[in-house]
Formats: structure tokens, C-alpha cells, sequence
């Protein structure tokens, strides 16, 4: 299998008041193309420093990162923020929409930067909007929409560009329980598709959407699980809890 | 209570060092430019006024000419009188000084200053005693050129006696240049008629100088008499325009403060919206987060009103001096307790008022709403700029810029209003700046159609006349003119009448109604005597003028800015020789065929007169008024552009503050550092240039309210707009303006680390 991401000996080490932090204390990991990988683990254990990491948001304080085989750990801010705009697509617990942008001015603009006139990046939104099942909302600000369809919306803007990669931080973190399986099944579709998608959770049952579990304590890869593709959600879930404990 | 609000206060203050330190100079230079705008008004106020407070002025000035055996010294004991000095010897004497020449009389005076009308000296020293020395008036000093140290010759039948210019002085009234006895003795006797004795006189009650003065006149009319109206009036003519810029720039700079603090710390608040939700959530009622964001605000307030008055008066010699100067004041000084106290408080209310209303507003939100929110309230429609932005297909890092600009209507408003305001400063200081080019370059604009102004003295007519002459083609015309004051029967006003001769309607007057003058019996008018008399182009006009009754045809109303519009203007042929023979001395207006060629033929004239004449040259004293006005002026006006870059500077950071999570995103989303620095200067650009727009939209009215202030008869007709290319250039200068207010802002913004930003929930 081709490895869209590689790491290794991935640290981060934060400095917190003049006292060193290690968030991540060695991560060595590969995603092979069109792999669900979800990463587990409590509060604090790096889950979302690793996520940052893989997306060029933050710099690993030592070891590699490997994006489509080429290494990026080294790259500078503005190659990495126009590698992100075809490459990586970004999902939040918090949605992160721009505000004062409306739905289609929030999914329009990756493409908008990539390249795209304002005739394609305007299809492209239509058609994403409408396999989500929101084109009503185009129009609206993100405050006037329900958290379900905001992060419907955020999905859509991360996938604007046929990323390579999806990097999915707690994306049901703050949904309710009829939200969140319709985003888990849309991040299902995805990818069924052929997405690549890295998803952060604590959830044992949102984890289990996925193809293997990387399981993260204090920093570092404690466990890996491979779930089957016969899917019983409950069984997996509490398995995934047993390991979790 | 007041403890927990004082330590939450200074904590707040504490956390956010950048935004305190720079609203903190906002508010300094706010209240700096607020000492400076109080004292510049107390300084530009009624500024004979302020002369005659200085030198304690005389209330009615007696001239008795040489031979007319009028006993000054009784006029002492006369009833109403409370105060004399004099009578002192009154010497006329012609004064060459570079090769020019000027008729002056010269009053002898002993070492000590006289003790009523005593000159301030603002220049050099007073006299000595010694033989030679001279102590000038500071606006004949001003319209020759004369310095202290300089030479001057007085000429008395044809003996000459160098003089010293020892100190500059002010005064108001007909005193000066001064003298002390011995030199006047050494002078030698005086020419013409100019000689004779003076009485200072002060009265019990001022009010009565009219009465005193006609009481004076009717029983004696050899003597001439003036009082402290007319001081006042010539001061004020001098003067008004200087009074009312200084006046106007003192009021722009007033309103800037007021926006600007609104502007900061309005801001200020609404960026701090979260932080009221949270401290809602802790107990916190309304008012409580009112009186906690007064308190805060007003902590910071008093500390930079304090530094920034103290920085005011400490700054304000630089521009009071200017202005003194200008005005022939003293140099007001700036520590005075209204300043301080002004200053100070008026910012402690600016801040408490547009503290207690958004924060009043703010802390009515809903707990969660404003937690939600942190931050101001977004906009749910794009602006139309941004749809047009968008419509324009400019790169998408731009159009973010510009519906980042609008995303808090408020705080846009507010910051275009104030930086309106300041533009609206810089088109009035080019609409200046038009006015002064424009009448310099048509000088009948100023009641002066023609380039130079001759005044022979001993020089004869034929002997005049065969020297204008001897300047060939290059003068087109000549006048001769003749003033005079002049009455109304049945009014009390008294007029200033111009009795013209030679070519005068080659080169008419600027008429704005009706025509120019053709010939004996006719007049042309300033429109404040059509004001005073209820009469209208076309009426008749009876004068009582050189002793004798005239009545003239109004035929026009010419712009005259001197003397209220109180003036007429007519043909020579109008009044008898014998009346017109009482009139001041004849001049030449001398009208160039090339008015750019006026210094030339003025020195051609000097030195075939062999330096006779006196000459002045019309653009002259227009250019001296524009030179002297253009410290103030700018001055003021770089103030004003300092703290308009203060603000745009502070709205943009206050901006950034409020949302460093959505730069978190762009830069998710692919926006490079460069893009994001784009991004915001786009945004400060956006407002920057509405203002710019708003400010030529409104300043231009205002500029043209404000020269109809200072001169009502003619303003209209004067005021004169910017050119449109100063205009345009407004436009790369806010460029300029906004690049230099959002560099440091579009820098943190670009360094905004994306993995931070997106931990600020």
C-alpha cells in the first residue's frame, strides 16, 4: 500500500513558563492511501498536537513527517500553507467557519486560493453542498445555522480540493447524537470514495468508524487495532473501550 | 466591592500590555492635541483685546498737529478722564531703509517705556536714551522687512541721520516708531505736516469713547482723534483671517479628539465582549460590568490625560509662539489651571461616556451569547464593497481584507468618522492653500487691482509720473488713489472712502454686483456698508466726505475684506479739489503687464528714484499672511495625522485581537503569511480610502462655511477649492497613511501560529 503519510521519532516539546512539556515523545506512523485511521486517547496524550503536526499547523521539535513521500517537516509557513490548500483538508470540534463569511464564501475560498475561478470554485461548492444535503444554507453566516450543518459546512470547505489527506480534530466533539452519525456517515462515504481520512477522538464509538485505531498515551503510540470490515458498532466500541482502560 | 472592581480592573489592564500601551497613546496624544487646541483658541481670542491688556492701551488717542495751539495738557482734567501720558513730541520724518523710502512719524519718548500705550517689546530692547536709536512697530517692521540690528536713514530736509533699529514692539493704536528726544531733536524739524504733539488718554468708562471723541472734535477741528473702536478694528483687520483659521484648525482638532477617543475605546470594549460574558457567568450584574469598564477606562484615561496635558504644554510654545506671533500677542501660556483642568477632565468624560454605553450594552447580552460571540457583533451580510470586491474577482487574501473591514459595522464607522475627520482637516488646509494662491494671483480679489502700491513721498507728481513712464511697456495702467474717512448723514457710521484718478477701469475692482465705476458720480461699494445702511446697487449715496457733501449712484458692490466691506470707492472728479486736498496722500497703483514681473520693476522704480519711493508689492502681504498662517496650520495638522495613524493603527490591532482564531483559519485554509499581511493592509486601505472620500465630501463644505465665517460680504466669492490634482493626491497619501498604520498590525496577524489560534475557544 502507498503511504500518503509517514512519521518518524515525531517530538514535540512545549514551553510552558520556562518549563519543557513533551506532548509528543516519538510517533512513528504511516496512512497508507485511502486508509481511516482513527487516534485515540485521553485528554492530553497528543492526539491533536500529532494532528497539527501531520497538517503543517505546528513544527515537530524533532523526526520527520512525510506527505505523498515527500518530507515537509521543514518546509516554511507560506509552502505549507499552499501545500495544505490542495493536499489537506481540516475538520474541528469548533467548526472554525470564518464569521462574518457566508457558507459559500467559506467552502468557495480553498479553491478560490488554489486557483479556481470564481465560476469553478462556485460549482465545485454547489456540488459538495448538495451531496451534504445543505445547499439551502449557502447563503446564510455560519451563526444562523445549526452546529450539524456548520460542521457539514467546515467538511465541505476540507474537501473543496480533493485533498490527499483528511485531518479530522474531534469533529463530533460538540455535535448531538443524531449530528454526529449523520457526520460519521458522511466521513464513511468520503471514504468508501477513496478519501484518506485521520480522525482525533476520545469517543470509542466515533473511533470505530474507522479502518485501525491508533490508541495514544503520554505522548507516545501505546497500542494499534485493526478493526474488520464486518462492523458490529456496539462490540467494536466496547472493545475499543476495554483498550482504552 | 470597590476593591474586587479596582483589582479586576488593573488585572484586565495588566493582561492585555499592547492594547493598554496603545490605547494609552491614543488617549495621551488625545489629550495632548486637546491642551494644545484650548490653548490655541485662548491665545487666537480677540487678540487686540489681549494687546490692549498687554500694554495697557489708551482708550482715545489726541494728536494735535505742529501750529494748531491746542492745549493738550488740559484735556487731562476734562470730565470722564481717569488716566493721560503726554503730551509727547511727534516728529514726521522720511526713513530710507534698502534703498526704500516710508514717511513715519516718530514719537519721542524718554528711556523708560511710556506708561499708557506701553510698548511690549517682543524683539530686541527699549530705547536706551542714546542718540540714534529706534524702536519700531512690529507690523511696519513686518510689511518692510526690518530686523533688529538693522540701519535705517532719516531724511529731514535733506540731512541724514543714521538710526539703529534697537527692539521691534507691539502696541495698538497710532503710537510708534519710537525714539528718544534727543534723537527726534537730532532728526531735525518735521516735513509736511506730520509733526505735533500726542496725549495717550485713558477714560473711567471705556463705553464713553464715542461721546468723548465727538466732544473733542466739535471744539476743536484741527486735532485728530481717534479711540479704542478704531484700534481694535485695525487689529482685527489685520488679524481675522489668522483668528478664524486658528479658530477653525483649534475646533477640527476638538471634534478629532472626541471621534478618536470614542473610536479607541468603544473598540476597546467591544472587543472585550467575551470577557464581560465570562464575567457575567461570575456574578458580575450590568451595571457592575459598567462600573468595572468606567473604572478600568478611566484608570488609563487620567494617567495618559495627565502625561498627554503635561506633553500639550509642553509643546504648546511651538505652535502658541507662531501664533503670537501671527497675532502680535504675547505667547499665552499654556500651564494655566482651565487648560489643565480642561484637558484632564474633558478626557475623563470623553472616556466614561463612551465607556458606560457599550459596556452598558454589552453586559445586557446574554451570558452565553456574549462567550459565543468573543467579540464583537459580526455583520450577516456582506458589505457592498465586499460583494464588489468579490464581483471584481480581486484575489481572494483582498476581498477577505475588505469584508474583514466590515465585519463590525459599528467599529467601521466609527473609524472611517474619525479618519474622515482628519481628511476633512487636510482639504481644508488645501482649500487654504487654493484661496492664498488664487488671490495672490489675482490681487483684486483682495480689493487690490494692481501689483504695486507707490506712495511718493517727497517725491513730485511730474517727477512721479516721468518715473512710471520711464518703465516703458511694462506698466499697463495707472491709478492714483486717496483715502479718507468719510460719514453718512443721518447714520453714525463712519465709512473709509477711495477717491480714484488715472486709469482705474483697465483694471476694475472684483465687482459681484452690478459694474464697475465709469466716471465722476458713481461708486462702487463693499457690501457690509450696503449691510449697515439697508441700500442696494443702485441707490443713491450720500457722503459727507474732506468737509464737504457729495452724493454718489451706487453703481457695484466690489469684495473688500478690510474693514467690515465699509467702503466706498469713487472717480476723483466726484468731490471738489479743495475736499479732495484733505484727503490722506495720493498713491499709485501701478497694473504690470506681467503681474510676475512685480519685484522687477519695483527695484527698477527704487533705484531710479534713487531709493524715494516707497513701494509695496500687492502679492507681498497676501504671501506674508499665507507664510505666517502655514506653521499653525500644518502644524495642527500633523497632530491630527499622527493620531488618525494612532487610531486606524489601534482599530486594525483591536480587529486582529478579536480575531486571531479566523486568522488561525485562513492559514488552515492556505493562506500564506503574505496573504494574511495582504489581507489586512487591504482591509485598513478599504477604510482608509472611504475616509479620504467622506473627508473631501465633507470637508469641502465645511472649508467653505468656515471662509464664509471670516469674511461673511465676500467669502463666498473668495473660498476657493482645493485643485483637483491636490485632491487626487490625497488618495497614494492614505495609501501611504494606511501601509505605515497597518504594518505592525498585518505583521502579528501574519505570525499568528495556526495550531495557537485554533486552541483560543
Amino acid at each position: 500500500m502507498k503511504h500518503v503519510l509517514v512519521t518518524t521519532g515525531l517530538e514535540k516539546t512545549y514551553d510552558t513558563d520556562g518549563v519543557p512539556v513533551a506532548a509528543l515523545r516519538g510517533v512513528d506512523l504511516a496512512i497508507g492511501e485511502g486508509e481511516f485511521v482513527s487516534v485515540m486517547g485521553p485528554s492530553g496524550c497528543g492526539k491533536s498536537t500529532l494532528l497539527h503536526l501531520l497538517g503543517g499547523l505546528d513544527r515537530p521539535s524533532q523526526g520527520e513527517v512525510h506527505l505523498d513521500g515527500r518530507r515537509v517537516d521543514q518546509l516554511s509557513e507560506a509552502a505549507w500553507a499552499i501545500l495544505r490548500r490542495r493536499q489537506v483538508g481540516f475538520v474541528f470540534q469548533f467548526f472554525n467557519l470564518i464569521a462574518n463569511l457566508t457558507v459559500a464564501d467559506n467552502v468557495e475560498l480553498p479553491g478560490l486560493l488554489a486557483g479556481q475561478s470564481p465560476r469553478e470554485a462556485r460549482a465545485r461548492r454547489r456540488e459538495l453542498l448538495a451531496d451534504l444535503g445543505i445547499e439551502e444554507v449557502a447563503g446564510s453566516v455560519p451563526s444562523r445555522i445549526s452546529g450539524g450543518q456548520q460542521q457539514r459546512v467546515a467538511l465541505a470547505r476540507a474537501l473543496v480540493n480533493h485533498p490527499a489527506v483528511l485531518l479530522a480534530d474531534e469533529p463530533t466533539g460538540n455535535l448531538d447524537s443524531e449530528s454526529t452519525r449523520e457526520v460519521l456517515g458522511l466521513l464513511r462515504g468520503h471514504h468508501e470514495s477513496g478519501q484518506t481520512i485521520v480522525l482525533v477522538t476520545h469517543d470509542a464509538r466515533v473511533a470505530s468508524a474507522a479502518d485501525r485505531v491508533i490508541h495514544m498515551r503520554d505522548g507516545l503510540i501505546s497500542e494499534e487495532t485493526k478493526l474488520s470490515g464486518d462492523r458490529d458498532p456496539a462490540a467494536l466500541a466496547s472493545q475499543l473501550v476495554r483498550l482504552e482502560v | 466591592m470597590t476593591r474586587l472592581l479596582l483589582r479586576t480592573a488593573v488585572a484586565n489592564l495588566r493582561s492585555r500590555p499592547l492594547q493598554t500601551a496603545l490605547v494609552a497613546v491614543i488617549i495621551t496624544a488625545a489629550a495632548a492635541t486637546l491642551a494644545l487646541a484650548i490653548s490655541l483658541r485662548a491665545g487666537a481670542a480677540d487678540p487686540y483685546d489681549q494687546i490692549a491688556r498687554d500694554t495697557n492701551a489708551a482708550d482715545v488717542h489726541v494728536f494735535a498737529p505742529s501750529g494748531s495751539h491746542v492745549d493738550l495738557a488740559a484735556l487731562a482734567h476734562a470730565p470722564g478722564v481717569r488716566a493721560t501720558d503726554g503730551p509727547y513730541d511727534v516728529g514726521g520724518t522720511t526713513v530710507r531703509y534698502r534703498g526704500s523710502s516710508v514717511d513715519i512719524p516718530l514719537q519721542a519718548v524718554g528711556s523708560q517705556r511710556p506708561r499708557i500705550d506701553r510698548p511690549r517689546v517682543t524683539s530686541g530692547r527699549w530705547l536706551s536714551g542714546a542718540t540714534g536709536e529706534i524702536v519700531l512697530g512690529r507690523w511696519s517692521a513686518q510689511e518692510n522687512g526690518i530686523v533688529v540690528g538693522d540701519r535705517l536713514t532719516a531724511v529731514s530736509h535733506g540731512r541724514s541721520t543714521p538710526l539703529t533699529v534697537v527692539g521691534i514692539a507691539v502696541s495698538v493704536g497710532p503710537s510708534g516708531p519710537w525714539v528718544s528726544r534727543s534723537t527726534l531733536a537730532a532728526v531735525g524739524s518735521p516735513e509736511r505736516d506730520q509733526g505735533g504733539r500726542g496725549l495717550s488718554i485713558q477714560l473711567n468708562d471705556r463705553g464713553a469713547a464715542g461721546a468723548f471723541v465727538d466732544g473733542i472734535r466739535r471744539r476743536n477741528d484741527q486735532v485728530r482723534v481717534s479711540d479704542w473702536r478704531d484700534d481694535r478694528q485695525d487689529v482685527t483687520d489685520r488679524t481675522s483671517t489668522q483668528t478664524v483659521v486658528l479658530g477653525s484648525a483649534s475646533l477640527f482638532a476638538l471634534l478629532a479628539v472626541g471621534f478618536i477617543i470614542a473610536n479607541a475605546i468603544t473598540g476597546r470594549i467591544l472587543a472585550s465582549r467575551r470577557d464581560i460574558g465570562l464575567l457575567k457567568a461570575a456574578g458580575f450584574t450590568p451595571g457592575g460590568v459598567t462600573a468595572l469598564f468606567v473604572l478600568e477606562n478611566l484608570i488609563l484615561a487620567l494617567g495618559a490625560a495627565i502625561v498627554g496635558t503635561a506633553i500639550g504644554i509642553a509643546l504648546s510654545p511651538l505652535l502658541l509662539e507662531s501664533t503670537a506671533n501671527l497675532l502680535g500677542t504675547t505667547t499665552p501660556s499654556g500651564v494655566r489651571p482651565a487648560t489643565i483642568a480642561l484637558g484632564v477632565l474633558g478626557v475623563a468624560a470623553v472616556v466614561c461616556l463612551f465607556t458606560a454605553l457599550p459596556a452598558w450594552r454589552a453586559g445586557r447580552l446574554g451570558v452565553l451569547e456574549a462567550i459565543a460571540l468573543g467579540r464583537t457583533s459580526i455583520s450577516t451580510k456582506p458589505s457592498r464593497l465586499a460583494r464588489a470586491a468579490t464581483a471584481l474577482r480581486l484575489p481572494p487574501s483582498l476581498v477577505l481584507g475588505v469584508k474583514d473591514a466590515f465585519a463590525s459595522r459599528s467599529r467601521a464607522a466609527m473609524t472611517i468618522a474619525s479618519l474622515a475627520l482628519t481628511m476633512a482637516t487636510v482639504v481644508f488646509a488645501l482649500g487654504a492653500e487654493a484661496t492664498y494662491r488664487r488671490v495672490i494671483h489675482d490681487s483684486a480679489l483682495r480689493a487690490k487691482p494692481y501689483e504695486l502700491l507707490v506712495s511718493p513721498s517727497d517725491v513730485s507728481t511730474p517727477r512721479m509720473r516721468a518715473l512710471i513712464a520711464g518703465q516703458g511697456s511694462k506698466i499697463a495702467g495707472t491709478a492714483t488713489v486717496a483715502g479718507t474717512t468719510a460719514s453718512v448723514p443721518g447714520h453714525t457710521v463712519d465709512i473709509w472712502a477711495r477717491a480714484l484718478g488715472g486709469a482705474y477701469e483697465r483694471r476694475p475692482y472684483a465687482i459681484r454686483d452690478g459694474r464697475m465705476l465709469t466716471g465722476p458720480g458713481e461708486a462702487i461699494v463693499g457690501r457690509g456698508l450696503l449691510d449697515a445702511l439697508g441700500l442696494h446697487v443702485g441707490d443713491r449715496l450720500p457722503l459727507t466726505v474732506g468737509g464737504t457733501d457729495v452724493n454718489l449712484r451706487i453703481v457695484g458692490r466690489y469684495i473688500e475684506p478690510d474693514n467690515d466691506g465699509m467702503t466706498a470707492i469713487f472717480d476723483e472728479r466726484s468731490v471738489p479739489a479743495a475736499a479732495l486736498a484733505r484727503f490722506g496722500p495720493t498713491q499709485y497703483e501701478l497694473q504690470l503687464t506681467d503681474h510676475s514681473q512685480s519685484h522687477a520693476v519695483k527695484s527698477a522704480l527704487l533705484r531710479a528714484s534713487g531709493g524715494r519711493l516707497d513701494i509695496e508689492a500687492t502679492e507681498d502681504s497676501i504671501r506674508q499672511e499665507r507664510d505666517g498662517l502655514r506653521p499653525v496650520l500644518y502644524g495642527t495638522e500633523a497632530v491630527l495625522l499622527a493620531i488618525g495613524l494612532v487610531n486606524l493603527l489601534t482599530t486594525l490591532l483591536l480587529g486582529i485581537r478579536e480575531r486571531v482564531r479566523d486568522f488561525g483559519i485562513f492559514k488552515v485554509v492556505g493562506l500564506t503569511p503574505r496573504q494574511v499581511l495582504a489581507s489586512v493592509t487591504a482591509g485598513g486601505t478599504v477604510l482608509a480610502v472611504i475616509a479620504v472620500v467622506a473627508g473631501i465630501v465633507v470637508g469641502l463644505p465645511i472649508f467653505h462655511g468656515l471662509v464664509v465665517l471670516t469674511n461673511p460680504s465676500d467669502g463666498p466669492d473668495l473660498a476657493t477649492s482645493p485643485t483637483w490634482w491636490w485632491v487626487l493626491l490625497m488618495l497614494p497619501g492614505a495609501l501611504l497613511f494606511t501601509t505605515l498604520a497597518s504594518v505592525l498590525p498585518a505583521r502579528r496577524a501574519a505570525a499568528i501560529k495556526p495550531a495557537e489560534a485554533l486552541r483560543y475557544e
